[in-house]
C-alpha cells in the first residue's frame, strides 16, 4: 500500500486475476479496496483502468473468520508459489515479534513478483475501537500480521459485484471510510512516499480525489447521490448516531484545511494520475465538499 | 449523544504550554456536558507539525467521548480564516455594468421578428423589459431616427435578418457577455461534452444560480432538431443567464458545476469554450422551459457572435414557420 509506482497495470486485468487466483470459496468473502477499486469505477471517466500502483488491498469479511480464511488463504497461496514481499527491509515475524511489529501479508502470483502483489486485510469487528488493530497469522513462510482499521466496514459497505466475480468497493463509501478515521488525523509517517506525508494526507486526500471523480463522471453526481448512499450506510452501521458520525467526518474533512495542497501532489500520482488536477481545480474539490458534509451536518442537526 | 453547543476558541499560543493550558482548559469546560468544542490557532507561531502532535498526545490524556467532541482547527494566514482554504482563482464574482435598455428592446424586437414578424407596442416592452416608459420611447424613437425600426400604428418592428453584430455595435446596443476557457493544465472536454455536462446538471432540477440558466447558441438549434440549419460543429457552449434589472454581481464560480477546469478571463479577444450572454429583462417573461433551450432572439444572438450568420438567419426562417 505504501509503493506509488507508474507501472502500466490494468484494473481489470488484476480484478481477473484475482478472482481466478482466490479459492472459490474464499471469493465470496473478499473485497477489493482502495486505487483498484477507485481506478475500475471511474475507468469511463479516466478512459483508462491504468493504475499507478502494483498494490492491491483485499479485505477479508466477516472480520470474525478473517484470521482463519487469511491463514488459509496464505497458506494455500504459498503452496501455489506465491511469494511473500516484504516492505522497507521487514523480514517474516516469528513467534517472538511483537504484533504490531509483524509484517502485513503481501503476496505475488508466480511469475509476476516484480509487477503487482495482494496484500490481506480484515474487516474490523463491531467492537474494534482502536484506529488499527492487528491479528496474528501464522504460516509455513513466518508470522504475519492481520491489519483491521475500525472503519473499514464502511468502506465495504454494499460493495459492488464485478463481471470477474470478485466484489469492489464502491467510491462514497471509501470516501467516508476516510473522513471518519481521520476525524483524529493520523499523524503517521508514510515510509514509502517522498517526505514521508503524514497517513491524513494520503487518505483524507483520497477522499477528496474520490468526490472530484465522482463530479467528473456526471455533474453534481457527489451532491445528488451520496446523501442517500452514506444516510443508508450509516444508519445500518451506527443507528441512532447518524448526526455524530457525520460530524466526524466533517472533521475528518477539515483536517485538510491548511495542508490542503500539500495532499495535491500524492493524489496526482496515484487514483487521479490520468487527469494531473490543478491547484484550483483541486481546491474547488475540497470547498465543495466541504459544503457538501456541512450542509448533511446541519441537515442531521 | 445529544449536542447541545459549540464552544469555539480562537487563540496564537506562544508556546506548547501555552497550548497545553488552552486544550486543558477547553476540555474542562465541556466536562460533564454534552457540549463540542473547536480550539481555533490562528496564525501560529509554533510548528504545525508541533501543533498537532502536541493536540494528539493531550487527546490520549481525556475520555474517548471527551476526545470526540474536541476539535483543533489550524488557520495559518489571515487569508484562511474563512470556510475555505484561499482560492488561486482570480475572481470569484463580476460586477455587471448597468443594464443596456437599447439592447434589450432591441432584443425583444428580434424575437417578434423571428416569430411571424410580430411588432411590440410601448407597453409590451415596458411590461416584459422592466424599463421605464420614458426609457423605453427614447430608445424606440432612436431606433427608428436610424432606420433600423419600423413603426406602425403605435407599433414596433425591425427584421431580425437586417440586425449584424455591427449594427449593435453602431447603436451600442450589444450585452454583457462573461468568456469563460479552459485554465492552463486542466483537460478540456469537447463542446459535445460540456452540452452532456449541462444536460446532467440541469436534471432533475437546476444546483442553486443556474435556474435561470438555459442553452443558447448553436448548441440550442441543434438541440431543437431544427431541420436545415448547417451547422458542421459547434464551436462554443453559449448559455444565456437571465438575471434581471436589479441584479449587481454574477457569481462567475457557478461555471465550476458545469466543469470544474474551466475560469472566467476578461480578455474578449482570447476564443472562449463557454459564453454566458447577461439579458437583463424581466427574468419570469423570459424563465427557461423544461428543455432548458434560451429564448429565440438569445439564441440568434448568440449565432450571430460566434459569428455563424448564415446559420443565425435559417435558424430566424425556420423558427418563424414555427418549428416549436
Amino acid at each position: 500500500m505504501n509503493s506509488v509506482q507508474h507501472v502500466p497495470l490494468d484494473a481489470g486485468h488484476l480484478l481477473r486475476r484475482v478472482a481466478e487466483k482466490l479459492p472459490s470459496n474464499v471469493v465470496e468473502h473478499v473485497v477489493v479496496i482502495g486505487s483498484i477499486a477507485t481506478a475500475w469505477a471511474f475507468r469511463d471517466v479516466t478512459k483508462t483502468q491504468v493504475v499507478a500502483t502494483k498494490d492491491i488491498d483485499v479485505l477479508l469479511h466477516p472480520g470474525v473468520d478473517a484470521v482463519l480464511a487469511g491463514q488459509e488463504l496464505g497458506r494455500q497461496l504459498l503452496r501455489e508459489g506465491w511469494t511473500p514481499q516484504y516492505p522497507n527491509g521487514m523480514k517474516p515475524g516469528s513467534s517472538a515479534t511483537p504484533d504490531n511489529e509483524l509484517p502485513v501479508l503481501r503476496l505475488s502470483p508466480p511469475g509476476e513478483a516484480d509487477e503487482w502483489f495482494m496484500e490481506l486485510l480484515a474487516e474490523p469487528t463491531s467492537e474494534q475501537m482502536e484506529r488499527k488493530r492487528w491479528q496474528r497469522m501464522t504460516t509455513d513462510s513466518g508470522h504475519f500480521g492481520l491489519p483491521s482499521f475500525r472503519y473499514m466496514g464502511v468502506a465495504i459497505y454494499e460493495a459492488e459485484q464485478t463481471e470477474f466475480g470478485v466484489r469492489v468497493a464502491q467510491p462514497a463509501y471509501m470516501a467516508l471510510a476516510h473522513l471518519l478515521e481521520h476525524a483524529d488525523p493520523d499523524l503517521t509517517p508514510i515510509s514509502g512516499l517522498r517526505n514521508r506525508p503524514p497517513r491524513y494526507l494520503k487518505d483524507v486526500g483520497r477522499a477528496v480525489a474520490l468526490w472530484w471523480l465522482t463530479n467528473e463522471q456526471a455533474a453534481l453526481r457527489g451532491e445528488r447521490t451520496w446523501p442517500s448512499l452514506w444516510r443508508s450506510v450509516l444508519s445500518t452501521r451506527f443507528p441512532g448516531r447518524e448526526g455524530d458520525m457525520l460530524w466526524l467526518a466533517q472533521r475528518g474533512i477539515n483536517s485538510l484545511r491548511v495542508d490542503l495542497n500539500a495532499a495535491l501532489p500524492i493524489a496526482n500520482e496515484s487514483v487521479l494520475a490520468a487527469y494531473r488536477v490543478t491547484r484550483s481545480q483541486w481546491e474547488e474539490a475540497w470547498s465543495s465538499f466541504h459544503r457538501f458534509i456541512a450542509q448533511l451536518v446541519r441537515s442531521e442537526s | 449523544m445529544t449536542v447541545t453547543r459549540k464552544h469555539p476558541r480562537t487563540i496564537t499560543p506562544r508556546s506548547t504550554r501555552d497550548l497545553r493550558a488552552e486544550v486543558v482548559d477547553l476540555a474542562a469546560t465541556l466536562a460533564g456536558t454534552a457540549d463540542k468544542g473547536v480550539l481555533v490557532i490562528k496564525e501560529p507561531r509554533l510548528n504545525v507539525d508541533t501543533i498537532r502532535s502536541e493536540w494528539q498526545r493531550l487527546m490520549k490524556a481525556f475520555p474517548s467521548d471527551l476526545q470526540s467532541r474536541l476539535e483543533l482547527e489550524i488557520l495559518d494566514s489571515p487569508q484562511n480564516s474563512g470556510p475555505a482554504v484561499p482560492s488561486t482563482r482570480q475572481v470569484d464574482e463580476v460586477d455587471l455594468a448597468p443594464p443596456n435598455f437599447k439592447f434589450e428592446v432591441m432584443r425583444m424586437l428580434i424575437g417578434a421578428s423571428i416569430m411571424q414578424s410580430r411588432s411590440l407596442s410601448v407597453e409590451d416592452l415596458v411590461e416584459k423589459i422592466g424599463a421605464s416608459d420614458f426609457t423605453v420611447r427614447k430608445v424606440l424613437g432612436e431606433l427608428v431616427d436610424r432606420g433600423i425600426a419600423r413603426r406602425a400604428n403605435a407599433r414596433f418592428a425591425v427584421d431580425a435578418t437586417d440586425i449584424s453584430p455591427e449594427v449593435l455595435g453602431t447603436l451600442q446596443a450589444l450585452p454583457e457577455r462573461l468568456h469563460f476557457r479552459y485554465a492552463a493544465g486542466t483537460r478540456p472536454r469537447s463542446t459535445g461534452e460540456l452540452i452532456e455536462r449541462f444536460e446532467q446538471l440541469m436534471q432533475p432540477d437546476p444546483p442553486e444560480g443556474w435556474e435561470n440558466v438555459a442553452l443558447s447558441g448553436s448548441a440550442a438549434s441543434n438541440y431543437l432538431r431544427l431541420p436545415q440549419v448547417d451547422l458542421l460543429g459547434v464551436p462554443r457552449v453559449d448559455l444565456t443567464a437571465y438575471v434581471g434589472k436589479d441584479a449587481k454581481e454574477f457569481d462567475v464560480t457557478l461555471i465550476r458545476k458545469l466543469d470544474s477546469g474551466l475560469e472566467y478571463i476578461r480578455d474578449l479577444f482570447s476564443p472562449p469554450s463557454v459564453v454566458i450572454t447577461v439579458i437583463r429583462a424581466d427574468p419570469k417573461y423570459n424563465y427557461p422551459d423544461a428543455v432548458r433551450s434560451a429564448k429565440n432572439a438569445d439564441i440568434y444572438l448568440a449565432l450571430l457572435d460566434a459569428d455563424l450568420r448564415e446559420q443565425a438567419v435559417q435558424f430566424a426562417a425556420k423558427r418563424g414557420k414555427g418549428y416549436e
